[in-house]
């Protein structure tokens, strides 16, 4: 499969962008030069030169540190998120999909009920009542999004709960444990591992929009989002702060969406390379 | 001559690498015959026929050499040259009668489909002709068969609508591709003397791709044996099967299983009843059948019907019958993978364990051969070191090497998945093993190899076998004792000897007249 996935030209793109935000993210103090915090007033909304490469905000903060340090929080939310909600998918997903019956019925109708909810709003709703954090932003992306990789595991394992292989186990006296962790999650976790791609993508998004109307990151942490906020009050003076969050999110979310593409190809036999 | 075919040769693309399928063979097939292609699977006889009529995948594959039929190299042929060849000329059958027809399409529309592709009649004749053709391949009832949706009529009538598509336009030229490896016997010998049928009546002449020397005695003039993509002898059937030169047509033919049991040999082994170690008391199983939106119509099938069955301990009980005849339902029963509807399975905990019919599908593709071999262990917690010597000891009872051990199962060769299968099994120490169509879905030698390893191992550790099969013939090779099911129910359980020689059911009659 790995071999697949390499020989997928966009995959290997969108990988190489994923791990070049990684290492950024990673080094981020190593590569910034100023404290993303720092306020200087003096040298507020100048345009991008050698000393700030990406130019200053209203308040004369270092727009290319800010965005650096930003891009540690779009990652972890992303991941995180993503994460918890790949956790409590599969858990719920197998279980429903394995025992059949009463027990599918109930988790696949709290599924369906999840997902009756516009998810942004209930996410609005929830942040205004916990109030705006970066751990209940996470937490809550999270258990809002676990609903499709649920079906997808579940019906996964439906099918493949029927194989040889899992009767020869039963026959040996493998427990459900065993039977769903052994045998059933490594062979059904192809297509939720696609979804889990797309959904790093889809929760920074998600985080940046919240973080835009102000209930996401709390200023004076930078986020893409909440840099995009205040760039609004400046739009026709500093073009700079708003562009380049702008440009930052699109090719993040760009950069997952094509590694999810070419991992959904890797693991379709179908389609013809 | 009709078809010339000379120096023929295939090459794949695959994963980058070329691999030659087909390495230059010659043969020819004359008017009004029939010919056994005969080879084991990878042989390169199925893409040898796709070939001829240019069916095998563009990009990947490359063919060279010279298909001369009616006067034309077809190899050279353009696409709608050969178009107007394939069904009309030259027509074929295949394996898989349910993936060869379209399943949203009428079973008489499909057939008119073909007949319109080529004739220029109207489509009330062209009914007219469907309803004829599936009168000619003995279909009863021809008005109701165009009229069903494919997964309505079963294996047999799916293959015969299939044959009456093929001759709709009474080719010159059948090539059949293993037509009744996925049907039950006795619906495998109705259909060989269908085409025999049709072939004196339409004059054509029959290419026979099978793996199975039984058949090619049935329905072959003449045989040409391929292996590994070239032909390696070529004779009249008589002299093919009496006196073959190849070492490896030899070896082929010693390793079909054959029923030799004849009335004068028949040893009454002296009646010791041995420990009784499974025991099966008015076992009832249905099934529910579930359709459409409201699933439960109410409707069950009954699957195990009143079963009673007693097995001593050291002896191989065979159980024969066709697919749908309960046979798996009632294994399944007697490992306790299923609850009995009523009635009762006595069998001692934790000592019997089973082994599939395809190896493909009875091994996890994403462990390695080491963790299947100890799964068994590794679930009743074994320890590091106790596991080492299982896995060594296991291994080499099944002829497995150990240096392999960490590849994963795709790595392997069917015959080797299948010992992996009995591996994983013996892992436990088992007393029991149920063999559920442990060899059908294996070459003939491999088959043969599977079959002696069995026998040697019940010798070794003194196991006690159930052994599930359709093919008759490796029963008698296998079996103490034979139980013949149908719809659910055992309705005849002997002894080998006497099932062979004097049964008394005429199901079990039928069975073994069906027999090749």
């Amino acid at each position: 499969m790995m071999k697949q996935i390499f020989r997928n030209n966009q995959a290997v793109f969108g990988a190489g962008i994923i791990l070049l935000l990684i290492l950024v993210a990673v080094f981020a103090p190593k590569i910034a030069k100023y404290d993303p915090a720092f306020i200087n007033i003096q040298s507020a909304l100048l345009g991008p030169s050698l000393e700030h490469p990406l130019g200053t905000d209203s308040l004369g903060r270092d727009l290319f540190s800010r965005m650096i340090y930003a891009s540690r929080i779009a990652l972890l939310i992303g991941f995180i998120a993503m994460g918890l909600a790949l956790g409590v998918g599969v858990i719920f997903g197998s279980l429903a999909g394995y025992f059949g019956g009463k027990t599918d019925s109930i988790i696949m109708r709290f599924a369906d009920i999840m997902l009756c909810f516009p998810r942004f709003f209930l996410i609005l709703a929830v942040i205004a009542v916990v109030g705006p954090n970066i751990f209940n932003v996470m937490v809550i992306i999270g258990l809002t999004g676990w609903m499709g990789m649920a079906r997808l595991i579940r019906a996964e394992i439906l099918s493949l709960k029927t194989r040889d292989y899992v009767s020869a186990s039963r026959a040996l006296g493998a427990s459900h444990f065993f039977i769903i962790t052994k045998h059933l999650i490594p062979n059904g976790i192809g297509p939720v591992l696609v979804s889990f791609v797309f959904g790093v993508a889809g929760a920074i998004l998600t985080e940046a929009a919240l973080s835009f109307l102000g209930l996401g990151v709390q200023p004076p942490n930078p986020s893409w989002g909440n840099i995009l906020m205040e760039g609004k009050a400046v739009l026709g003076v500093g073009w700079w702060v708003i562009i380049f969050p702008g440009l930052a999110i699109l090719i993040t979310v760009l950069a997952f969406n094509l590694l999810g593409e070419g991992l959904r190809d890797a693991l379709n036999p179908r389609v013809e390379r | 001559m009709l078809l010339t075919v000379k120096n023929l040769k295939i090459h794949f693309r695959h994963d980058g690498e070329i691999v030659e399928a087909v390495r230059g063979i010659d043969f020819a097939i004359n008017e009004n015959e029939v010919v056994g292609l005969v080879g084991e699977s990878g042989s390169g006889k199925t893409v040898s026929a796709l070939s001829i009529t240019k069916l095998l995948p563009k990009g990947d594959s490359v063919v060279t050499g010279e298909v001369m039929f009616g006067g034309k190299n077809l190899l050279d042929a353009n696409e709608e040259e050969i178009r107007r060849v394939r069904g009309s000329k030259i027509a074929m059958i295949f394996q898989e009668p349910s993936t060869s027809l379209n399943p949203v399409l009428k079973i008489g529309e499909q057939i008119d489909e073909a007949i319109l592709a080529h004739r220029k009649i109207s489509k009330k004749n062209a009914r007219k002709n469907t309803i004829e053709l599936l009168g000619k391949v003995n279909l009863n009832d021809p008005e109701r068969i165009c009229a069903s949706y494919p997964h309505l009529l079963s294996g047999g009538e799916r293959q015969r609508a299939m044959i009456a598509m093929a001759i709709s336009l009474e080719p010159e030229l059948l090539i059949a591709d293993e037509p009744t490896t996925a049907l039950d016997v006795t619906i495998q010998s109705e259909i060989l003397k269908l085409l025999l049928e049709l072939k004196k009546e339409l004059r054509m002449s029959v290419i026979f791709i099978t793996h199975d020397f039984g058949i090619i005695n049935k329905i072959a003039e003449r045989v040409l044996v391929m292996k590994n993509g070239k032909i390696i002898e070529e004779g009249k059937k008589e002299d093919i099967l009496s006196f073959p030169k190849a070492e490896y047509t030899k070896k082929l033919l010693l390793a079909v299983p054959k029923i030799t049991i004849k009335p004068e040999t028949r040893e009454e082994n002296p009646a010791k009843m041995g420990r009784v170690l499974i025991e099966a008391k008015n076992l009832n199983k249905a099934f529910a059948i579930e359709k459409g939106l409201l699933r439960n119509t109410g409707e069950k099938i009954r699957a195990v019907v009143n079963v009673n069955l007693k097995i001593e301990e050291g002896k191989t009980v065979g159980l024969v019958g066709e697919s749908g005849s309960g046979k798996t339902t009632l294994a399944r029963l007697l490992l306790g993978l299923i609850q009995p509807d009523s009635g009762k399975v006595t069998i001692p905990r934790r000592v019997a364990q089973i082994v599939f019919q395809d190896p493909y599908s009875s091994l996890d593709p994403r462990m390695r051969m080491r963790d299947i071999v100890l799964e068994g262990p590794t679930i009743r917690g074994a320890s590091k070191a106790e596991k080492v010597s299982i896995l060594k000891d296991v291994l080499s009872k099944t002829q497995l090497d150990y240096e392999e051990r960490m590849k994963y199962p795709h790595q392997f060769s069917g015959g080797q998945r299948q010992r992996i299968a009995i591996a994983r099994a013996l892992a436990v120490n088992p007393k029991i093993l149920i063999l559920d169509e442990p060899v059908s879905s294996l070459d003939v030698l491999i088959q043969s190899d599977i079959l002696k390893l069995l026998k040697d191992l019940q010798k070794t550790l003194s196991l006690t076998y159930v052994f599930i099969s359709h093919d008759l013939r490796v029963v008698e090779y296998m079996a103490d004792e034979v139980a013949v099911m149908y719809k659910g129910e055992i309705v005849e359980l002997a002894s080998r000897d006497r099932i062979y020689t004097s049964a008394q059911h005429p199901y079990t009659r039928r069975l073994l007249s069906s027999v090749l």
